[in-house]
């Protein structure tokens, strides 16, 4: 079961590779199983990085709505709210505004189907994950996490993670199979080392982009594009660290590549979900010898698969998840297989 | 107040806004007015500095009481939208009557725990019991909301039996799901029809009070800015002004907040304005380097806040109320317009010039003309302080052209390098190369001092020239010219 992977945290988010990978559908299993099982911690729900459900809408694809049942804290929107048709207890209006409304927190008074939504900033999710803890210390955070290339997108702020995948990222297995594991091999990049740990952490307060070589050299980022060839024209053969905060995306290390010879050196970034690259830039990364280091390591602890698309565009269920399998040996949970009763 | 927001960040106005702790978005709203008393307005203006007095003294008395008000002030959301749509007659949702709940509990706090603090004479919050009542009927005192079941047996029966269908989903299997999640659809329908009911009930009590929640909106934006006001009051000196009906100021140890906080960084104390001003024409003059601008600023700052319903920087303030405040600042510039400097000032002026014929204000010129060339620029300063003399309009003009003084007019010097030994300073400045200017400005005495008779712009001017060091032979040939 699911719920087994994820006894050991305290929050987690699962993470999208695509629109449909099936998030809800795991978040609905797990809710299923926490009930089932008896968890104990009362789940709290938000989602963050999505920029509401009118997408969704658009394609027209069924989308699952989140059963919960009483007790679970919900923090939604306040256009979302009236989508959500079970008793709510209001508890608090946060103040943190989405184009779909304030985040407003409740508590089901019985079960029923919800419509999540959160805030898109740092700031934001911070606070929410805050509120949650106030109103109840034990609870366990729990995120639908869309993951977004803009740069001031939240974290997620969980210590562990699932990431979905499936059929609608590509018509083509093999680069579905090869995308996937991309972001599980970056799941895997270790905490940076210790000696570098507070230093790095702390200048990453100040600038979003940080050189440290012979000296340590800040760089004041406005446009990632541009930030990129001010960072390549101060590496030399002395720099042998790069500490960026916020996303880091393929055109970013592709200009930094460029501009600067970046074998051997490492990279920092606040944790995996920061680096949105492709797999061939990931493979050039790995021949460069590159390090990637996290400031706080994410612990990834399942691979869902949905090889269903709303596209029409099906896989083979079994010859998929033996695709990953022969590449990650992470547990893998067919969201349209395993059934939690 | 015809100051644009760059003049009011100079003269430091800006900066006491900045420091006003205001917490609710009544108290802003009330700040954002940045209402103006006029002249006529004087018992108004009385009655909100006498209250901004009181929290001053309750503060010092006991700031506990006062810090539990503003603990109450962070729960503070506004909800004035909500309360005139019940009064439209709309029906409220879950999150606007949990809000207003949230408003009704923070009222009822705020009155229990200013029952023993002295407050403003007519101040009053209006009590919300019933709208609260009304919220928590089980009387649990929670802060939370929700359509409880105790609203009605009908929603306690529908909900007994969603309960009931919401469990025998959760036993049957998969494939049974879907026939009696439609019929929980239907249970949920009839939980919102009443629920509905229940709201609009709510929304009608709500209604009734509404006169009472405008009220308290009012009420609660008056407190905040009364105890922002104070709090202020208290990190600087400050004082009671005392109100006159003649127009005239007298201001003894007037300060800024963002001066002292600027020359604080530094090590050096701000030196205090004593200052008085009656109708007709003052001039201040002093070496260049000398605080001129910051003695009008000052000035100027303790003038507005008072017309604004603060207490001034000083520790002790008489003045009349004005109909307008001009200032026209040490570099002005109307980038926008494209004119140059002195033909902005010029446009300033001419529209200014009108309404002294009709109304009575305070003008601050500081070095006017200036730009212009010496000849003409001390005939239109002169012309200026001579049309201004024996009028009911105060004009005050900081300038450092000489000759312009003429008896009537009230002379005020800057005291600068009065009372400085000369050959010890310069011996000192001799060491200090980069750091001269500091310790030339540490040497200044900024204060202002009443001149009688005809005492003639100070030659300060080359002392400081000859003090940082220029050409000895260049000094003496200037000298001779004049």
């Amino acid at each position: 079961m699911l719920i087994d992977r994820i006894r050991h945290l305290r929050s987690l988010a699962i993470i999208g590779m695509d629109k449909n990978a099936g998030k809800t559908t795991v978040l609905n299993h797990l809710i299923q199983e926490a009930k089932a099982v008896g968890f104990t911690p009362t789940l709290a729900l938000t989602s963050i990085g999505r920029d509401g459900e009118e997408k969704d809408l658009v394609t027209s694809s069924i989308k699952p709505k989140i059963y919960v049942y009483p007790g679970t804290l919900v923090a939604t929107t306040r256009d979302l709210l009236n989508r959500c048709d079970l008793t709510k207890e209001i508890l608090e209006t946060t103040g943190i505004n989405t184009p779909t409304g304030e985040v407003i927190l409740f508590r089901a008074k019985s079960a029923g189907f919800v419509e999540i939504a959160g805030p898109s900033n740092v700031g934001g999710a911070q606070r929410v994950k805050e509120s949650f803890l106030a109103i109840d210390p034990g609870c366990f955070y729990l995120v639908d996490g869309a993951l977004s290339r803009k740069s001031t997108a939240g974290h997620f702020l969980t210590d562990g993670a699932i990431l979905a995948t499936g059929a609608s990222s590509s018509s083509s297995m093999a680069k579905v199979v090869d995308k996937t594991i991309t972001m599980v091999e970056i799941f895997k990049s270790p905490r940076l080392e210790e000696e570098h740990y507070e230093k790095v952490k702390a200048s990453l307060e100040e600038a979003r982009l940080v050189i440290f070589g012979g000296k340590i050299t800040p760089i004041p980022v406005e446009l990632a594009f541009t930030a990129a060839r001010e960072a390549a024209e101060i590496i030399d053969k002395d720099s042998y660290l790069i500490a960026i905060k916020g996303v880091v995306t393929d055109s970013f290390l592709n200009s930094l590549m460029s501009g600067a010879d970046i074998k051997g050196k490492t990279l920092v970034i606040e944790d995996a979900t920061r680096l949105l690259i492709g797999a061939e830039l990931w493979r050039k990364i790995k021949s460069l010898e590159m390090k990637i280091r996290v400031l706080q390591k994410i612990d990834l602890v399942a691979l869902t698969i949905n090889p269903f698309s709303p596209r029409g565009l099906h896989f083979d269920s079994q010859s998929f998840e033996a695709a990953l399998s022969r590449r990650t040996d992470l547990f893998i949970y067919d969201v349209g297989r395993d059934y939690a009763t | 107040m015809l100051l644009s927001i760059k003049e009011r960040r100079d003269i430091g106005l800006e900066y006491v806004f900045e420091k006003l702790q205001i917490m609710t978005p009544y108290g802003e709203k009330r700040q954002g007015l940045k209402r103006i008393y006029r002249p006529e307005e004087k018992s108004e203006l009385q009655k909100e500095l006498e209250a901004v007095q009181l929290f001053a003294k309750e503060l010092s008395a006991k700031a506990y009481p006062l810090h539990e008000l503003q603990y109450e002030f962070c729960r503070v959301k506004e909800i004035s939208g909500s309360i005139t749509r019940a009064q439209r007659g709309a029906t409220l949702d879950e999150v606007e009557l949990f809000e207003i709940k949230t408003f009704s509990r923070v009222i009822s706090e705020l009155r229990r725990k200013s029952e023993n603090l002295k407050l403003p004479k007519d101040f009053e919050l209006k009590s919300l019991e019933e709208v609260t009542m009304a919220l928590d009927p089980d009387g649990s005192g929670l802060l939370t909301f929700y359509i409880y079941d105790s609203y009605s047996e009908n929603l306690k029966e529908l909900r007994r039996k969603k309960k009931a269908m919401e469990e025998e989903i959760y036993r049957q299997k998969e494939e049974k799901r879907e026939e009696l999640f439609s019929q929980r659809a239907a249970l949920v329908v009839e939980e919102e029809q009443e629920e509905r009911r229940i709201r609009g009930d709510l929304s009608r009590i709500i209604a009734t009070y509404s006169k009472d929640f405008f009220h308290n909106m009012q009420a609660i934006g008056q407190l905040d800015h009364w105890i922002a006001k104070a709090k202020l009051a208290r990190q600087y000196p400050s004082c009671m002004p005392k109100l006159l009906d003649e127009k005239s100021i007298k201001l003894i140890e007037a300060t800024s907040p963002m001066m002292i906080d600027l020359l604080r960084r530094d090590m050096v104390e701000f030196q205090s304005l004593d200052i008085e001003l009656r109708g007709g024409t003052t001039v201040v003059t002093g070496a260049n380097m000398g605080g001129k601008s910051v003695s009008l600023k000052t000035l100027l700052l303790n003038v507005l806040l008072v017309h604004l319903g603060m207490l001034p920087f000083a520790k002790e303030a008489s003045l009349g109320l004005f109909d307008f405040i001009f200032y026209l600042g040490d570099d002005y510039e109307d980038v926008k317009s494209g004119l140059s400097s002195f033909g902005a000032e010029v446009l300033k002026l001419r529209d200014i010039l009108k309404r002294t014929k009709k109304e009575k204000g305070l003008l601050v010129l500081d070095e006017p003309a200036r730009g212009t060339n010496p000849k003409e620029g001390r005939a239109i300063v002169k012309g200026f302080s001579q049309y201004f003399l024996g009028g009911e309009n105060i004009l005050l003009l900081a300038t450092h052209f000489d000759q312009i003084l003429e008896p009537g007019m009230v002379h005020y010097q800057i005291r600068g390098f009065e009372g400085v030994d000369f050959e010890k300073l310069k011996d000192k400045l001799q060491f200090k190369g980069e750091k001269s200017l500091d310790l030339l400005r540490s040497q200044m005495d900024y204060r202002l001092e009443l001149v009688s008779g005809g005492a003639e712009v100070p030659k300060d001017a080359l002392r400081i020239c000859a003090l940082l060091g220029l050409d000895r032979e260049l000094i003496e040939t200037i000298n001779q010219l004049l």
